[in-house]
């Protein structure tokens, strides 16, 4: 049975393309259902393929990608030697078209009528490299069929894009729902779901766009950015961010911080903490080129801030923070200006990852590179290295090949740090050099001048905001974030048994993300814009797939669609969003799933922990019951007693209702309200749980009745506490009483839909 | 004011009895014969310890006395065949505070090799190939220095204990699992208390009453399985598919964790300047009782501080007399809780450190070095052995794989092959058929 909210709307990708709006237009599910039947739609047809796949599988997976890569890859010895033939791994967006194309051109140059490229790899010509394909071998041999290929007109032209089998995605109502979840942390309003019923999936954008504007959306950024950041871990206790700015450029981090109330501490020490999630927030809401996160000569500052930064002078008190504002972070060490260059100056982002005498500014390199750039160096140094060969360099991260390929990378990036203290990691030191023996201060293969060095993270930020990989790396942050997925990684092995199905996959979620990314810069570089068209594409929409779809195309659609377990945030939010009240803890009213059970249900700590499982253990099973569980005892009763208007859950019933129709269309409602699934009267769902509420509602009379039970709700389970006001009820008007086991029964009925895949996943 | 028990307490205690849970109150033996009545995993248990951030075999377990690569010490001891650098706990020294009783949680490499020397295999001169952490990490506990195969601890709990709701506990460190098997986090001790019991609104109260009747308990989980098998026949996308089989495994898992069994008390150090090692002691125990209560199989746990690109003398030396007592308080409480005849114990870091010193002032560093070493004990007096050894420049030395000898014409020890002994004993070399290894197994552990 497929639910009417699920199947309203189910359609084919090529449909969905037309979401992606202009940007995305034609680029994913060109291929019908009808060639898709035929094939599987995943994968070339092994009749006929094109020169460019001929290069992917043949050429740039077993040869190119894994042999000339390391010296004609960006920072490889060829490429810093000044060799033209250049390749681009994968992380670099359009990878595989640029390598092609620069395959292309050089397939043409010839000497002596052969072409370089089959000179070159057998050491001719004085390759750098020498001999690093056999003659005879079928490396060689591939690449020579290749440039026969280049030279003949292409009898197999490529596919215009790469496509993926159909799925059926779920309804603008249901992406609605969805979205507003995701997004802002409620369920839609009826006249945005009316709206978006009417208008169908071109009112999508609008419903978005609406809920974009709300603050709840700029905190899910910030959540989503922490996760990437990790700068919540100087909220792991009060004190912990101001503990780590340095004393002699912020002194009113010590001296005046240790004079606060308690209160005042927390306060002052989240908005410290706080302060890089704030500029993007600030950048998010206010429209700005998201690029500003990186590149702005300014950061954002509320009177805590203002304060520790020395931006404004101490207040008496910190328990309104005021407005967030832009400002400008000032050091007492020195008069010259904070070289103000986005998060990546942030004294926080500077003491979360935090540098040595010897590490000099590389795990931050590393960080830019990971968060800003898409690209992880760590993969690249992940090679063998030969301790003995290694020491017979004096300075092997410059000297040793196994170990520059990734330095000439790592070190000039490094280097853009120079300014701040190998200790105080938020210090700044304007008299600090650069060592002479590493790498200079720069990026890719551009060198730093050292007039800039004083400005250097300046210099810095604004190459990252024009190299193509951060708005790649931006949609992968926001895709991780909104589908707990993580991004495919290219196919490397070509041996592998499904690699033509894992190449399609990969190739459209490429070919998605980079239009995503296009959109973004094309409208000014909107965040926004690249959130919008995540939601509307089928990474988030899909849910189905013909049953009887080949292996090749489940195997490319592996990663595709719903089926996010939500994490302690988000399941914390769709609780007070559908349930009406929030689960908190009764002694200080804090969320539970951001407290006492966050790490066990799978989240993160921003310190040790910060990876978030996605794969559920018995644990977080037991988790899921005991919220079921929980929630329903607190929320029966308590709906119960709110005006049937404004409940949230019995909205058709009343404690004295035990007809049939009247459980069965609250049934409906609840299903709705909680699952976002419609059943329709007479589905064997519907029947279940009428069952369910029956069955427990009779059996209990039958248990008063003989005493086995007693007419009253137990004590946890009673209309005692006002859940939203987190207030005792006075005993006069709480509802204690259940004598005719109605409460108990929805009480079941609760813990078996909180309990329910659906709405623990989305 | 709470009410009075309800009849249907009872009722939840003989269904919970009924579906092989253990009561409340229990003490651990018994918890662990119902474990076993009840199905429950009854080991072997596996550990495994990481150093964080490289450790420097050069001041313990492969040491050289004099020479350019050691400032610490200038003898050595020795503990069956296992040599140790040989220099006390100073806590001055060690930058901590002398008034705080810190003595009493930290052992010397003398103390904690006189005292579990026979129990280790000591292993040296690995060849790890990296300097680089993450990839030394994933090296060390999968065996594979390329690719993500499921860490070491993945395959021992899918092999033995799938089907239990910890079968691997991580607290950091390398726990890819490749799927294979879920991965549980546990390092609340009150939470965990709480979770054991979802039915009970108060698992704490002396007489807890259950949110439900023993016969709505029933329907409702009869309804559950039918909601599941209903959405398992509608999901067409794999990827839905997947995450209800894992759903599904995971409630199945959950009916289990009642059997576990916490301590009431754990370890409370003074001060601030060890809760590292308060929190490893607190992690070990959680493992324990997870592996007394027959929920668990293996379990990581991790004790950073060792990545010492400064200081190093100082904060290893400082670190390793924290992961002494840490392990030595592993071994007692095992002990104590009839476990060590069951256990087994690895331990590890990223790589190594060196050869030589960073700079010549008092506060030098070491930097990364890809040769290592690594602790191996097996339950019993199996160890007080040394396979593997470096030379003069901390290069790996070749060993026969026969003798195990350093020889020049042999091999030299790698994760790889580390992890192929380590699978031999753990009886996984099937299991792990689709993550082979280079090399053959060698008779490392006897």
């Amino acid at each position: 049975m497929r639910t009417a909210n699920r199947s309203i709307g189910w359609i084919g990708i090529g449909v969905a393309s037309v979401l992606l709006i202009s940007a995305c237009k034609g680029s994913i599910g060109h291929k019908s259902a009808a060639s898709d039947a035929s094939d599987g739609g995943a994968g070339p047809s092994a009749q006929c393929t094109s020169a460019k796949q001929f290069f992917i599988s043949e050429v740039w997976a077993p040869v190119m990608g894994q042999i000339c890569i390391d010296c004609h890859g960006p920072g490889g010895i060829a490429s810093a030697a000044g060799a033209k033939f250049q390749l681009l791994p994968p992380g670099y967006p359009g990878f595989l078209d640029a390598n092609f194309e620069m395959v292309k051109h050089f397939a043409k140059l010839t000497y002596d009528g052969k072409s370089l490229l089959l000179r070159k790899p057998v050491g001719e010509l004085d390759h750098g490299g020498g001999q690093v394909l056999d003659p005879k071998g079928k490396e060689l041999a591939a690449l020579s069929m290749l440039i026969k290929r280049l030279d003949q007109v292409d009898a197999c032209p490529a596919a215009p894009s790469p496509s993926l089998p159909s799925v059926e995605l779920l309804g603008p109502v249901a992406t609605l729902r969805k979205a507003s979840l995701s997004l802002a942390g409620r369920l839609p309003t009826p006249t945005e779901t009316d709206a978006v019923m009417k208008g169908g999936d071109a009112a999508l954008p609008a419903a978005l766009d609406g809920l974009m504007r709300e603050s709840a959306f700029i905190d899910r950024i910030k959540e989503l950015y922490n996760d990437v950041l990790l700068t919540d871990q100087f909220l792991s206790y009060n004190g912990r961010a101001l503990n780590a700015l340095d004393k002699d450029d912020f002194p009113v981090s010590k001296t005046y911080y240790d004079t606060l109330s308690d209160t005042d501490k927390a306060n002052v020490n989240r908005a410290v903490a706080r302060e890089p999630l704030d500029l993007i927030g600030y950048v998010v809401e206010h429209d700005r080129p998201f690029t500003e996160i990186v590149t702005a000569n300014y950061t954002v500052l509320n009177s805590a801030t203002s304060a520790v930064y020395n931006a404004a002078p101490p207040t008496s008190s910190y328990a309104d923070l005021g407005a967030l504002h832009e400002g400008k972070i000032v050091s007492k060490r020195t008069s010259v200006a904070w070289p103000h260059a986005g998060v990546l100056t942030s004294p926080m982002f500077l003491s979360r990852f935090p540098t040595t005498p010897t590490n000099r500014n590389r795990h931050r390199a590393r960080e830019v590179l990971d968060i800003f750039l898409a690209t992880d160096i760590l993969k690249v140094a992940e090679r063998p290295i030969n301790s003995q060969a290694s020491s017979k360099y004096i300075n092997p991260t410059r000297d040793d090949p196994s170990c520059n390929q990734c330095h000439r990378q790592l070190d000039p990036i490094a280097g853009a740090f120079l300014k701040f203290d190998d200790y105080g990691q938020s210090s700044f030191r304007p008299d600090r050099q650069w060592h002479p023996e590493m790498f200079p201060p720069g990026f890719g293969s551009e060198v730093m001048a050292v007039s800039d060095f004083d400005r250097a993270p300046q210099w810095l930020a604004q190459r990252i905001a024009k190299d193509p990989r951060f708005a790649l790396a931006t949609v992968y942050t926001l895709f991780r974030g909104l589908t707990g997925q993580e991004p495919l990684v290219y196919p490397q092995d070509p041996a592998a048994p499904d690699h033509d199905a894992q190449l399609v996959a990969w190739e459209a979620q490429e070919t998605t993300f980079r239009a995503i990314g296009q959109a973004m810069i094309d409208d000014h570089w909107k965040l926004k814009t690249a959130v919008k068209q995540l939601v509307l594409s089928h990474y988030f929409r899909a849910a189905g797939v013909a049953k009887d779809a080949s292996d090749a195309a489940r195997t490319a659609l592996a990663e595709v669609g719903t089926a996010h377990l939500l994490t302690p945030e988000a399941l914390s939010r769709k609780i007070s969003a559908t349930v009406g009240i929030p689960w908190n803890r009764e002694w200080d009213n804090s969320p539970l799933l951001l407290t006492d059970y966050r790490m066990v249900y799978g989240g993160i700590d921003s310190d040790i922990v910060v990876t978030r499982l996605s794969q559920p253990n018995g644990v977080m099973a037991a988790v899921q019951l005991r919220i079921a569980n929980e929630v329903a005892c607190r929320a029966a009763a308590w709906d119960f007693m709110q005006p049937q208007a404004k409940r949230f859950l019995f909205r058709h019933v009343e404690l004295t209702d035990t007809g049939e129709a009247s459980i069965k269309q609250n049934l409906q409602y609840l299903y709705a309200q909680l699952l976002g699934e419609e059943l329709a009267a007479g589905s064997p769902e519907l029947e279940r749980a009428y069952q369910l509420f029956a069955q427990t509602q009779s059996a209990g009379l039958a248990s008063i009745v003989s005493k086995q039970e007693n007419d009253s709700l137990s004590w946890s389970c009673q209309g005692r506490r006002d859940w939203l006001k987190a207030a005792d009820i006075p005993d006069a008007s709480r509802l204690k009483n259940d004598k005719n086991y109605v409460v108990r029964a929805w009480t079941a009925v609760l813990a078996y839909l909180l309990s329910d895949y659906r709405f623990l996943y989305e | 004011m709470p009410m009075p028990m309800p009849v249907y307490r009872r009722q939840f205690m003989k269904l919970a009895g009924m579906a092989g849970m253990a009561g409340l109150g229990l003490t651990l033996p018994i918890a662990r014969r119902f474990a076993q009545a009840g199905g429950g995993y009854t080991g072997p248990f596996w550990l495994l310890v990481h150093a964080q951030g490289a450790w420097d075999p050069r001041l313990f377990c492969d040491p050289v006395a004099m020479g350019t690569q050691n400032r610490l010490y200038t003898k050595t001891g020795s503990a069956g065949a296992i040599q140790y650098a040989d220099y006390p706990v100073d806590l001055a020294q060690l930058g901590l505070d002398t008034t705080m009783g810190y003595e009493g949680y930290l052992l010397s490499n003398s103390a904690f090799f006189g005292k579990h020397g026979h129990r280790f295999t000591v292993l040296n001169g690995i060849d790890t190939s990296t300097n680089n952490h993450e990839a030394g990490t994933r090296a060390t506990w999968s065996g594979r220095l390329l690719g993500e195969y499921p860490a070491f601890g993945a395959l021992v709990a899918a092999a033995k204990a799938k089907d239990q709701p910890m079968a691997f506990i991580s607290n950091g460190s390398y726990d890819v699992t490749d799927g294979l098997v879920p991965l549980a986090r546990a390092s609340n001790p009150d939470t965990l208390a709480n979770v054991a019991y979802p039915q009970l609104i108060n698992p704490a109260d002396a007489k807890p009453e259950s949110f439900h009747s023993a016969s709505t308990l029933a329907r409702l989980e009869a309804a559950r399985q039918a909601r599941f098998a209903d959405l398992a026949k509608q999901a067409t996308l794999p990827r839905e598919q997947h995450a209800l089989a894992e759903l599904q495994g995971a409630r199945k898992a959950s009916g289990t964790l009642s059997q576990l069994k916490l301590p009431k008390t754990f370890v409370a150090i003074p001060g601030s300047q060890l809760d590292d090692l308060e929190r490893m002691l607190k992690a070990q125990e959680i493992a324990l009782a997870a592996f007394g209560s027959g929920v668990c199989a293996a379990a990581t746990i991790t004790l950073g501080g060792f990545d010492t690109h400064a200081n190093n003398d100082r904060d290893q030396a400082r670190q390793l007399a924290k992961l002494w007592y840490g392990l030595d308080y592993l071994f007692t409480r095992a002990d104590a809780l009839g476990l060590g005849k069951q256990l087994y114990v690895v331990v590890g870091s990223d790589f190594g450190r060196g050869p030589n010193y960073n700079s010549d002032n008092a506060g030098a560093g070491k930097d990364h070095w890809p040769v290592t070493s690594a602790l191996v004990a097996l339950p019993g007096a199996t160890g007080g052995r040394v396979v593997g050894a470096t030379d003069a420049s901390q290069n790996a030395r070749t060993i026969d794989p026969v003798t195990l000898k350093p020889s020049n014409s042999g091999v030299t020890l790698s994760p790889d092959l580390v992890h192929q002994a380590l699978r031999k004993v753990a009886g996984l070399e099937a299991f792990a058929k689709d993550y082979p290894l280079e090399g053959q197994a060698l008779p490392l552990f006897g």
